[in-house]
């Protein structure tokens, strides 16, 4: 299956420097699909941007991922559920403690409370947790670590195996 | 005649119910593997509890 069908624009960059300090990394900055897109398109064109980074040695994506809860994006809720990683934001880190929607105007129903987390993928490992980050989240600055054996890539190539998408 | 549509969200083009379903087993399963009582961790504690403290003494009680 191609996989350009659906897809509006992708715009990512190679950022950095090669001196240690500042490694060269691949940065994500636009994934829009057109509302026909075939399901799992962006997952496909992620997986195949993955396995690219990892035979090029890069050590890790990055990606600024927009969005909230009744908002037309939704990269800050999808990317993390791919194995995106983030440290959240204290004003991120009250509105998920407290249980409060990102946007109070989108019905909704109750929002989880008392969680306490300092990451995103802190969030996506328990259902209070998603559910919380899918009511309160915003956006938020997400790293993709590409090592053998890192969360994200566990979480990316299990979803991926589930789905049959061949990379 | 064209039926209306409602401009499109974020959360129309989301991942759907089945990727939900999917992405919560994978999720509950990293969690379980990096918790402190996964298999693992109870068998490296359980090793641990096989091993004496201190070695019996030979000498004839």
């Amino acid at each position: 299956m191609s996989v350009t069908r659906g897809i509006q624009r992708v715009s990512a960059r190679l950022s950095g420097t090669r001196q240690i300090s500042r490694p060269i990394y691949l940065s994500n900055n636009r994934l829009n699909l057109s509302a026909d897109a075939p399901a799992g398109v962006g997952t496909r064109v992620f997986a195949h941007q993955v396995r690219a980074a990892v035979q090029a040695g890069l050590p890790y994506l990055r990606t600024y991922a927009s969005g909230f809860k009744g908002d037309k994006e939704n990269g800050y809720y999808t990317w993390p559920r791919l194995g995106m990683q983030g440290d959240l934001g204290s004003l991120q880190q009250r509105r998920v403690a407290n249980g409060e929607m990102y946007n109070e105007s989108v019905p909704h129903t109750a929002t989880p409370t008392g969680i306490r987390a300092t990451t995103v993928q802190e969030l996506m490992r328990t259902p209070a947790g998603r559910d919380a980050w899918l009511l309160s989240g915003s956006d938020i600055e997400l790293t993709f670590p590409l090592h053998e054996g890192s969360e994200s890539r566990r979480v990316l190539d299990a979803y991926v195996k589930a789905k049959g998408i061949t990379v | 005649m064209t039926t209306p549509t409602k401009p499109r969200t974020g959360d129309d083009l989301a991942l759907d119910a089945e990727d939900e379903r999917i992405l919560d087993a994978i999720w509950d399963q990293i969690a379980r593997e990096d918790s402190p009582t996964s298999r693992m961790n109870i068998a490296i504690r359980s090793r641990a509890r096989r091993v004496p403290a201190a070695l019996p003494s030979k000498e004839p009680i």
